[in-house]
């Protein structure tokens, strides 16, 4: 105890954090921030390896014949069959395919509620296609998945998968021909995407979504141990593309990346994530000179695109859905780059996912050992939890070190005011060390934050004490609620108007956000300043650090890229907002403020997005353009899927944001 | 120390029938055991730890091959790998990528396997304190002039060696076992062989005499596998044991091939961990010592020219004698008119 | 003004209640295993119904664990409007009546001792000397703790029976307070029955009756003592006694036992909660586990020995450290046990400016509460956590409840110390002392 009751140490503790936690906090930030994006480079993060011993990656030699002329043939089979009809994917042609190769082959079929219901009763009817490999020694107790989403040809959105459908018919026939399976391989090919993958595994798991209704599953295998998604398009690939990042920014067990990236290297393919090309004088296991700057760049812009998409907490590809279900899953995306020479045709394809498969099968037990929270900023390099947490600890801790400072003033400043009052009752002072008191009677406040009446003595028209904070802090929860229940009840309230419902989604977002805006000028008292909000600002400003911070402690737990983007956003402006007697000061605040909340954030994200345009117009156009598609997508991911990008936002960092936006408004 | 004045006693009697003769008899009678066995344990189960297997199943191979039987073959083997449904050979395991030798061929006879192959198995089989139950197959019944050849396999760490990924049987306990063996006077010298990590941490708490001991590796080193079978995508094999199956297959059941030599197989080079020896509780010289008084069953055989007549026994009369008191003789009597139940309850008939 | 203020706080918070009982926090809260154990959740109780409507003996499997009584008694939730729902929302109701009552009735005592006390007091200990006006506020405040605090909320959205037992020992408290001897024991052996840690208020209560039947501070161990411990803890076990009783004639045999204090005791099922007990008896080798399930158990109840010896003249203030102890270091705690403590906290407002780590221990409360239900998705759904994460938060909890049990403790001695010593402290040179707990 005798640190938590050493009086003098304590106040010297306190008082340096009250003289110095401005200069404290902007440069936790700054080491902070330099020490995260300083991951990227080689010396500081690790090299990746198995740790998993059963996987025993690449050892087993490929049985498929060295021209998979089966693949060739049924790859023109597709394409006639994908042209025959361009606008329906080739269900029927898939079934009849592998019902004749003898797999048990089933159809499932979904359907989508739109989750507006308002809007109208559209139900969209999907139907995958899946045939399970049974296992010859085995007791289908165990199951890997292949999937391929299928896309009709006119969609022109989204690259073309026909590669996969052919390679997956191919390995289904050369597999079913294999004595060594201990698991089922289940081939599933997927209608719109995730939505599919998503109506599947609900049904193969027996659970339940609102919006997604999915038939019964009439076959069924063991639990999934791993899933590979596979977007192959028909023509010869010049290098594999990765896709990790899954729903609410799960990512599969680092083994499972190894493996794929060991398969690919094997063959001879270029293995890339997110096209960031690396340098190819570094070999496989890290040791060549990753020094230079230019691979530094190279690594940091890896790093960052991984975690821009992981930050969205959108699945970047079908797999993202099968981490729900605690199974591990990536994409593998063939891509076809004019510039490069290298050419891979579907036997190379087929022999990567041949060895991932055998290797797969080799599995004792579920992935466990390695990874489950890293980054990479590169296919062999790696950066854990270890290395991550205690920059971004640092860059949250920044606010926080000021949260706390500023309770400590505004104990004192309480404490203060408390002795004056007593001075004014009691003129001969009775001597009690008050400032001591009262600052632990503050605190005591915080420990049960519902005996806020506690303060109810003081002169209600004071500009400090927790009762002018209350309020504020009621309504921006209150904004809160609205922002996250926004788009449904504005939907169901007003049916009537015919726009869009991305349009009306984002109207209604934009409607409670500037509404939100006023709401410092609508809570200004009748008496005093009418442009001034009237609160405690060094309290609120305080619970709004502490609460941000715990707020991006959690998210960095279950998505770090998203806690990190907006820590590296909002910290810097939250924690230097102060009221301001100048006027232009305030209007600087304020703009700050604006660009660092959500919605802004959001926009920024458009922005990013479709960055390289001809002419500053259409830059813009296409930002808003994409920012409601954006925002749109988050809705219907949170009703789909059950993302949380689009609930933390609204519930967790806009009520948070709104805290901060009172303050320049107040006395300073 | 009795042991070896009685040895030299031996020796001193045999030098005055003349030069050549000693020699001989020396080499005829030097060993001083009758009988031999063997203890092969695989410790790992799972099928990446497909050489483990293979490696105890090859030493099984050459130790038959040099004439120990395998009713003194007491073989533990942790995991099937010919019947696990990884295997694209199923019901075979190889110890070498070219696939010559399926040591899991038709006369293996696994004594402990799977499940059963735990450190108390493990230490009551050597101890013989086994349940009364358990059949003679899956007995050491070893005697004062038994040489016994202990091979272990598997994962270990310094000072242990784990069983099956749930449990680990130390040194320490090791080494008492061999102990205990030797106060209940189940051997007559060990040849204690092991092929694992850090594998001299095993013997180095032996303390009881005539042991002999040789680990793959040092205390902090690996012991690395071999070779993989490419059509398998294993490991098939580990090191040491390669080599000195490389070894082994050269020799002969009348060999003259000593321990010396054995302990000369796999130089760092070959190994790349250095392979380690205990000599200091045996009293023979390793470099007298044949190979085969651990890897065979030499059986000597004195041919005479003179005739022995050996008295007629009355075989009944001998067993009554020694076999039963009064009463037991008595309930075997009555337990020997034993008669099959019947099949179906003679209500229902 | 205080009196409406009362009522609408209580009503507020049933408001409150109702409203979030149409969210879908219910559900949820039925399954965080912060919040309901399987001594206390309602899924089980309906499990017992269910089982005693098939003729089956709610015992005989290892679902149920409430005592028989309990059981029969339950059944009336069906009967109110709303159902359980609103069968919760009248415990409640209940607790919410008692604990004001039992402030303003402690209100009352703690003048009445200070009246009492008051010529002993040091004359420089004026400014820490209670007044009526400053403790008028403690019934609300009290009230506000419960009827606001987010963990009875949830206690009662899950409709977790620890709600009855945090009543009983309410209502214990109160009869104390009102020095009715035969509702209090009774009230308190029901709590005893009910969830078998409360056995240990005896102490408090016992010695209080004593101090109540001798106000001219009887020795506590002459003849008179003692033959009142014996009247207490008579009428103490008669009740039980008569409960245990009905149980055994309702159930028709001895099975409960073991199903309801054996499995206290004994700690069978190991499913993580908000307690240390789960990590330690699942890491555990079974030949040590006789021996450490008593160590835990006993370090439950052991402090109320030590508390007892120290705090035999301030009977509430012991009771209040065992309830809180206990439910710190009980087999299955929830945050039904925490609310518990939390609404009684404030009685001791007066003690509260002593305290020190209220900002940590506070900090470390709600980290606690937001990160422990995150850390167990992690660990359970998404698999890419591990139980050590939920334990480190588990840890945490337990070690925030310690520092404020010891902090409060702290803060009430060293304001006696204040009472008695003036409230200035000098070194002998004249500088500025400072009290530092050794």
């Amino acid at each position: 105890m005798g640190l938590l009751s050493n009086e003098k140490q304590r106040n010297r503790l306190v008082k340096f954090l009250q003289n110095h936690h401005a200069k404290l906090s902007a440069l936790m930030y700054i080491v902070g921030l330099a020490w995260f994006l300083a991951l990227a480079y080689q010396p500081f993060n690790a090299g990746t390896y198995f740790s998993e011993n059963a996987l025993l990656p690449g050892l087993v030699e490929s049985e498929l014949p060295h021209v998979l002329t089966k693949a060739f043939n049924l790859k023109d089979e597709v394409k006639a069959e994908m042209n025959k009809d361009q606008k329906v994917a080739p269900q029927s042609w898939i079934f009849e395919k592998f019902r004749a190769l003898g797999l048990d082959t089933y159809r499932h079929n979904f359907s989508v509620i739109y989750p507006f219901k308002s809007i109208s009763k559209k139900v969209v009817q999907g139907e995958n296609v899946f045939a399970i490999l049974r296992a010859r020694r085995a007791a289908s107790t165990e199951a890997l998945v292949l999937s391929v989403p299928l896309r009709p040809l006119a969609n022109k959105a989204k690259p073309q998968t026909g590669g996969g459908i052919a390679l997956a018919l191919a390995l289904a026939s050369e597999f079913k021909q294999k004595a060594y399976w201990s698991k089922d391989v289940i081939f599933l090919f997927t209608d719109y995407d995730e939505v599919g993958t998503t109506a599947w595994l609900d049904a193969y798991h027996e659970s339940k979504s609102e919006y997604i209704v999915s038939e019964h599953l009439e076959g069924r295998s063991g639990p999934i141990q791993a899933a590979i998604n596979l977007e192959l398009p028909l023509e010869k690939v010049s290098y594999y593309n990765l896709k990790l990042e899954g729903l609410n920014g799960q990512l599969p067990n680092l083994d499972l990346v190894n493996l794929v990236v060991k398969l690919c290297r094997k063959e001879r393919g270029q293995v890339t994530l997110h096209h960031t090309m690396e340098p190819k004088l570094r070999s496989y296991y890290g040791e060549g000179n990753g020094e230079s700057f230019q691979e530094y760049k190279t690594a940091l812009t890896t790093m960052m695109r991984m975690m821009w998409y992981q930050a969205s907490g959108a699945p970047s590809g079908n797999h993202g859905l099968f981490h729900r279900f605690h199974i591990e899953a990536l994409t593998l995306e063939g891509v076809k780059d004019k510039k490069s020479t290298r050419i891979h045709d579907l036997t190379a394809s087929a022999r990567i996912i041949e060895g991932v498969f055998r290797s797969l099968n080799n599995l004792m037990e579920r992935f466990h050992q390695s990874f489950f929270f890293y980054i990479l900023p590169s296919t062999n390099r790696y950066v854990s939890i270890g290395m991550y947490m205690p920059p971004f600890g640092l860059m949250a801790a920044a606010g926080l070190i000021t949260g706390i400072a500023l309770w400590l003033i505004s104990g004192d400043e309480a404490a203060a005011n408390a002795v004056e009052k007593e001075k004014e009752a009691d003129p001969a002072g009775t001597s009690l060390d008050g400032s001591e008191k009262s600052k632990t009677k503050a605190d005591a406040d915080k420990s049960e934050q519902d005996a806020e009446e506690e303060d109810d003595e003081m002169d209600p028209i004071s500009t400090t004490g927790i009762l002018t904070v209350i309020p504020v802090i009621l309504v921006c929860l209150l904004l809160g609620w609205l922002a996250y229940q926004g788009p449904e009840l504005l939907t169901r309230i007003m049916p009537k108007f015919r726009i869009h419902t991305e349009d009306m989604v984002l109207y209604s977002m934009l409607a409670i956000y500037t509404a939100a805006l006023m709401y410092p000028k609508l809570m200004t008292r009748k008496s005093g300043n009418p442009n001034r909000l009237i609160v405690d600002w060094r309290l609120l400003k305080s619970i709004g650090l502490i609460s941000q911070s715990l707020a991006l402690a959690s998210i960095s737990l279950t998505n770090i890229s998203q806690a990190f983007f907006l820590t590296a956003f909002m910290v810097p402006v939250t924690t230097f907002v102060r009221p301001s007697s100048y006027r232009f000061l305030r209007w600087v605040q304020m703009f700050a403020l604006v660009l660092v909340s959500p919605l802004m954030l959001m926009f920024l994200v458009g922005f990013i997005t479709v960055w390289p345009q001809p002419d500053v117009f259409s830059l813009f156009l296409e930002a808003f353009n994409s920012t409601k598609e954006l925002i749109f997508l988050s809705v219907m991911d949170n009703y789909l899927f059950n993302a949380w990008t689009e609930s933390v936002i609204t519930a967790i960092v806009f009520p948070i944001w709104l805290f901060f936006w009172a303050i320049p408004w107040a006395e300073p | 120390m009795k042991f070896q004045i009685i040895v030299l006693a031996a020796f001193l009697a045999f030098s005055s029938l003349g030069v050549t003769a000693t020699e001989n008899l020396g080499d005829f009678f030097k060993s001083g055991h009758t009988n031999n066995w063997a203890v092969l344990v695989d410790t790992s189960r799972f099928w990446f730890n497909y050489r483990h297997v293979a490696n105890v199943l090859s030493i099984y191979r050459s130790v038959k091959r040099l004439g120990i039987p395998d009713s003194q073959i007491i073989l533990m083997v942790a995991d099937d790998m010919a019947c696990n449904p990884r295997n694209p050979r199923p019901a075979t395991v190889f110890n070498n990528a070219n696939q010559n030798i399926n040591v899991y061929g038709e006369d293996v006879e696994v004594d402990y396997r799977g499940y059963e192959v735990t450190v108390e198995n493990f230490i009551r089989v050597l101890t013989g304190r086994l349940p009364p139950s358990t059949p003679h197959s899956k007995r050491l019944l070893s005697d004062e002039r038994s040489n016994i050849l202990v091979y272990m396999t598997g994962h270990g760490g310094d000072g242990f060696l784990k069983f099956q990924d749930a449990e680990e049987v130390s040194n320490v306990e090791l080494a008492d076992a061999f102990e205990q063996m030797w106060q209940k006077q189940r051997y007559h010298e060990i040849f204690f062989m092991i092929d694992t990590c850090q594998a001299e941490s095993m013997f180095q708490k032996f303390y009881s005499p005539n042991i002999l001991a040789v680990a793959s590796s040092k205390v902090g080193q690996d012991s690395l596998s071999h070779h993989v079978d490419p059509a398998l995508g294993v490991y098939v094999i580990d090191r040491y044991t390669f080599y000195a199956l490389e070894f082994l297959e050269n020799v002969r059941p009348g060999s003259k091939k000593t321990m010396a030599n054995f302990f000369t197989v796999c130089p760092e080079r070959q190994c790349i961990s250095t392979v380690s020896t205990r000599t200091d509780l045996f009293p023979r010289d390793v470099s007298q010592t044949l190979l085969t008084d651990f890897f065979g069953s030499v059986r000597n055989v004195e041919l005479l020219t003179e005739t022995i007549s050996l008295e007629k026994i009355n075989r009944s009369e001998v067993v009554r004698k020694e076999t039963c008191s009064k009463e037991s003789c008595s309930e075997g009597r009555e337990k020997s008119k034993l008669s099959y139940p019947d099949q179906i309850p003679p209500v229902l008939m | 003004m205080a009196a409406a203020g009362v009522y609408l706080l209580g009503l507020f918070g049933l408001l409150l209640r109702v409203g979030l009982n149409f969210t879908h926090l219910p559900s949820w809260l039925q399954t965080q295993n912060e919040v309901v154990t399987p001594l206390t959740s309602w899924k089980r109780v309906e499990e017992g119904f269910a089982l005693q409507k098939q003729l089956i003996s709610p015992y005989s499997g290892d679902i149920f664990h409430e005592t028989p009584l309990a059981l029969q008694a339950l059944k009336i939730a069906y009967y109110f409007p709303w159902k359980v729902t609103g069968f919760f929302l009248f415990l409640d109701l209940l607790t919410m009546m008692f604990l004001y009552k039992t402030s303003v009735a402690f209100v009352r005592h703690l003048i009445q001792v200070q009246n009492e006390e008051k010529k002993k007091y040091s004359t420089k200990a004026e400014s820490i000397i209670l007044t009526t006006d400053s403790l008028a506020w403690i019934p609300t405040i009290v009230l506000a703790c419960y009827s606001l605090n987010p963990m009875s909320i949830m206690t009662t959205l899950a409709m977790s029976t620890g709600a009855i037992s945090n009543l009983t020992i309410i209502l214990t408290f109160y009869y104390l307070l009102q020095g009715n001897r035969l509702l209090c024991t009774f009230f308190l052996s029901v709590s005893a029955y009910q969830s078998l840690y409360p056995l240990i208020f005896i102490v408090p209560v016992a010695l209080y009756f004593l101090k109540l039947s001798r106000p001219s501070m009887p020795s506590l161990v002459s003849v008179q003592a003692v033959s009142s411990y014996v009247q207490t803890c008579a009428l103490f076990f008669l009740f039980s006694a008569l409960l245990i009783g009905l149980s055994f004639v309702s159930e028709g045999s001895w099975e409960f036992l073991y199903s309801t204090y054996g499995f206290i005791l004994t700690v069978p099922d190991l499913t993580p909660n908000c307690g240390v007990f789960w990590y330690f008896f699942t890491e555990m080798f079974d030949h040590f586990r006789t021996f450490f399930v008593c160590v835990f158990q006993l370090n439950a109840v052991v402090y109320a020995v030590p508390l007892a010896v120290k705090f035999s003249e301030k009977p509430f203030f012991l009771m209040f450290l065992l309830i809180f102890v206990t439910s710190i270091f009980k087999s299955y705690p929830s945050y039904a046990d925490a609310s518990l403590y939390f609404s009684l906290l404030p009685l001791w407002k007066h003690t509260f400016s002593y305290m020190r780590n209220t900002l940590v221990v506070g900090g470390m409360y709600v980290c606690c509460g937001v990160l422990a239900p995150i850390l167990y998705h992690l660990w359970i759904f998404a698999g890419s956590a591990n139980a050590n994460f939920y334990f480190a938060i588990t840890l945490t909890y337990s070690a925030a409840q310690i520092f404020l049990v010891t902090d409060l403790l702290f803060a009430y001695l060293r304001r006696e110390y204040d009472l008695y010593n003036g409230t200035e402290h000098q070194n002998k040179d004249g500088s500025k002392a400072q009290i530092i707990l050794e």
